[in-house]
């Protein structure tokens, strides 16, 4: 019985690896550089729920330096969003959140994020990410 | 013990081996319906996060109070694909082996099949268009060699103008997570493609027998003239700018370009796409691509979609260079 | 005031040159309408697009070896078609003189209300040459009919067409006349408490939109779609797909980004469906349509506010709800009337109405907004 669980689930993680990472998006690498990975703790200033990406902004502050920067992040549409049960509300003025992701190639403080963390409860989200996706736009 | 060790050894191995198998089949183009590919080839999103947004709204129940007022068309509920949607969007293994014979490509009293929505039924769309035209064999293309350089460029910048909001011809429209609509309007003796995400434009297939004019002002879409080939409508296209790619991997095209498409409702739920492309431009002679599937996605109104309405990526985009220059010399 | 007040005659004499030149901005948003400057030199490019085509040119700079490179911005490359030019009326190396406005920003833009060929010494563009593009004589007919009776908003079966020449280009509540020009800048700035009953902010809005020349619209900042009212005040029109079989109204638009939106007739609730649009606000807005004798009555809510809904910029909120009225009145016109009720941003209810002019045999001119963006 194990052995047949095993299998099946090594199937099943096959069939989701389908996914052929070498295709990478179209406008995911043109914009984003995965290999530049950070990871952000702040608190929430602005959220566009919008097409063709939700949009939501934190500020972050250094705790070496007390600076605090604004950083932009992209997520997947709004109805790829919420397939992943966001509403416009999951995230609120003020929220403080962890955000993981892939940084913009021009050097400026935007990330395609991949996961948020809501830190009061400390629930995770995907962030319906176009990296990977054939298209997106 | 060791019997099980083995055993999951074996397993895991099993798995690997069936890993590898799939993910070079996941790298073909052609979506024969039977083929796990389908996912990779349709251009729709990764199934990891989900079921693709076709399968998402696909019961008529989740419309609650906004349920259409036009009944869901019956023959929707004859394919699980449809009333499940998640076996039809990742069209690997699982999906395929259990679901039922669609329903019967639907028809007009003439005979004619119906492409679209059926008449007096709720609306839906074609979702998994082709991500990219050519065979997975590239070499199999007659390219001029200026075309393969291009294209091969393109792989790395990635500066689609279908990212910046530019209405794309040929079959990029088929591309976006959100697919389009047939729409099919006898009276006027066309058919409308309607994009339902990227620019939200729209297509004409004139259906009234006209040939293209001789003045074309070259646009983004071209200009479409159809006819019956008995159950495949031909669609024949010329008059296109360069200001777009062909498909979202940029496959290269000039304004000579002659798209001739072929669109065939195999069944309910399928609808097979190929297109020829003759483009003397940037192809050493005329080719033609695999046959692609646009699956159905039941009870899925056009909603409203406006690229331009928060779009970071003209500012965003550099492909593979470090900086771009952006400046022009006029502001529109 | 003074100053202003001037500027304002300024750009109307100007614009009455230029008029019906109704294309993307009025050009006092980008240009300085009180200046004219005259450039000669030699053309490098011409960008034929919309929303603007462009002529680029060098022109000689004084001790200098090397040229100044400038834009001159003409009409839309639709507008320039409809008045004979081509591509090729003027050609890289051809030597030409310009007169008109510069950029406002002191960028090397000038708008090129008079373009002279220094070879030929003609004038290859002036405006419109002065008249507008010459419509075809219509005959007029009835209102056509579907068989059922109700009037037709289309062609009639198998013909084309479209809905153009608006007779208003941009709102003014009915029984008030208020000189103002073709994109809806008032020609008298004192006169925007005429306009509409406008709430204190909305109205400083409105006159700061005004003051402004309009140069925020949203639509020429970033080819927002042309919500609301703001669609049937297009040069290059709409046109009405009746989509009998599913009880949609399709409005497909001219201006804008060449975009559609539904008008639902089989009785649905205005409410988004999940995975579409859910309960986001719209450009377009929510709209259901019923037929109320030979008038089609629509009724849209659910109104974002991030773009205009009125060519002259007057304000909205997403508290906005329309109700339009469409009579085809006869074969060649259209009357669109609607009822503004905003109470975010209106004291009361208020009307505006004008005629759509039947084009007939032709498709609508293909227009992108985003043609001539990076």
């Amino acid at each position: 019985m194990k052995r047949h669980t095993i299998a099946l689930l090594a199937l099943g993680l096959a069939v989701l690896a389908i996914v052929p990472p070498a295709m990478a998006h179209h406008s995911f690498s043109a914009e984003f550089d995965s290999k530049q990975q950070v990871e952000l703790q702040g608190f929430v200033t602005k959220v566009e729920w919008t097409n063709p990406h939700v949009w939501f902004y934190i500020n972050v502050t250094d705790p070496t330096t007390g600076r605090t920067t604004n950083w932009g992040f992209e997520m997947g549409p709004p109805h790829g969003l919420q397939a992943g049960g966001w509403t416009r509300e999951t995230m609120k003025l003020g929220d403080e959140v962890r955000v993981n992701g892939s940084r913009a190639k021009n050097g400026s403080n935007k990330v395609n994020a991949r996961n948020v963390i809501l830190v009061k409860t400390g629930k995770k989200m995907g962030a319906a990410s176009s990296e990977g996706d054939a298209a997106t736009q | 013990m060791r019997n099980r060790t083995v055993a999951n050894a074996f397993a895991v191995l099993t798995a690997f081996v069936l890993t590898l198998g799939l993910v070079a089949i996941g790298f073909g183009q052609a979506a024969a319906p039977a083929a796990p590919a389908a996912p990779a080839a349709g251009g729709g999103r990764a199934q990891r996060g989900g079921a693709a947004p076709a399968a998402q709204a696909a019961p008529a129940a989740q419309n609650g109070a906004t349920a259409p007022a036009l009944p869901a068309a019956p023959a929707d509920a004859a394919a699980p694909a449809a009333g499940g949607g998640r076996g039809g969007g990742r069209g690997g293994g699982r999906g395929g082996a259990a679901a039922a014979p669609s329903a019967p490509t639907p028809r007009r009293p003439d005979g004619k099949p119906i492409l679209g929505s059926m008449p007096g039924t709720a609306t839906g769309r074609w979702n998994g268009g082709p991500t990219t035209l050519p065979p997975r064999n590239l070499d199999e293309v007659p390219w001029q060699p200026w075309a393969r350089m291009v294209y091969d460029q393109r792989q790395i910048d990635q500066f689609e103008p279908h990212t910046r909001c530019k209405a794309s011809g040929a079959a990029r429209q088929f591309s976006t997570p959100y697919g389009t609509e047939l729409l099919e309007v006898p009276d006027l003796q066309r058919i409308y493609i309607m994009d339902e995400g990227g620019p939200h434009s729209y297509r004409i297939i004139y259906m009234d027998g006209r040939p293209h004019p001789k003045d074309l002002v070259p646009t983004n879409y071209g200009h479409s003239i159809g006819s019956w080939d008995g159950d495949t409508l031909v669609v024949d296209t010329v008059g296109y700018n360069e200001k777009f790619w062909m498909d979202t991997r940029g496959t290269p095209h000039t304004s000579q370009l002659h798209f001739i498409e072929r669109f065939t409702r195999t069944d309910f739920n399928t609808l097979q796409y190929q297109a020829t492309i003759d483009d003397p431009g940037a192809y050493t002679k005329p080719w033609t691509t695999p046959v692609f599937s646009m699956r159905w996605g039941a009870n899925q109104d056009l909603f409203e979609y406006v690229c331009q309405d928060n779009n970071h990526g003209p500012e965003l985009m550099l492909g593979s260079q470090e900086s771009v220059d952006r400046s022009i010399l006029f502001v529109p | 005031m003074k100053y202003l007040v001037g500027l304002f005659a300024g750009s109307a004499a100007i614009l009455v040159a230029l008029a019906p030149a109704l294309a993307q901005h009025t050009v006092a948003a980008k240009f300085d309408v009180s200046k004219t400057m005259t450039l000669t030199g030699t053309v490098t490019q011409i960008d034929w697009a919309n929303p603007y085509s462009h002529i680029l040119m060098k022109v000689p700079v004084a001790n200098s070896s090397t040229p100044a490179r400038w834009a001159v911005e003409i009409e839309s490359a639709i507008l320039l078609a409809k008045n004979g030019w081509s591509q090729t009326t003027v050609k890289p190396g051809d030597v030409i003189k310009v007169e008109g406005p510069p950029a406002r920003d002191g960028s090397k833009q000038i708008s090129g209300k008079n373009v002279v060929l220094t070879s030929t010494n003609k004038s290859v563009f002036n405006g419109y040459n002065g008249t507008p593009p010459a419509k075809p004589a219509v005959a007029s007919a009835p209102t056509p009919r579907w068989p059922d009776g109700h009037p037709r908003l289309g062609p009639t079966s198998g013909q084309t067409g479209y809905w153009g020449n608006p007779s208003a280009t941009s709102l003014v509540q009915t029984g008030v006349t208020v000189p103002m020009d073709a994109y809806g800048l008032l020609k008298n700035i004192a006169d925007v408490d005429k306009v509409a009953p406008m709430q204190k902010w909305a109205r400083d809005v409105y006159e700061m939109r005004q003051r402004t020349f309009l140069s925020t619209d949203p639509m020429f900042q970033g080819c927002k779609p042309p919500g609301g009212p703001r669609q049937y005040q297009q040069i290059y029109g709409v046109q009405f797909v009746e989509d009998l079989e599913h009880k949609r109204i399709f409005v497909l638009m001219g201006g804008g980004n060449r975009n559609e939106r539904i008008m639902y007739t089989d009785g649905r609730k205005q409410i988004g469906q999940r995975g579409g649009d859910d309960d986001n606000p719209l450009y377009y807005g929510r709209a259901v349509a019923k037929w109320d004798g030979d008038t089609l009555v629509a009724d849209i809510i659910g109104f974002n506010e991030k773009f205009w809904f009125d060519n002259g910029g007057l304000p909205h909120t997403e508290k906005l709800h329309l109700v339009e009225r469409y009579t085809r009145m006869d074969m060649n016109t259209m009357k669109y009337e609607v009822t503004i009720d905003d109470p975010g941003a209106y004291t009361k209810t208020w009307s505006a109405s004008w005629n759509l002019q039947w084009i007939p045999g032709e498709e609508m001119p293909y227009f992108l907004c985003q043609d001539n963006r990076p």
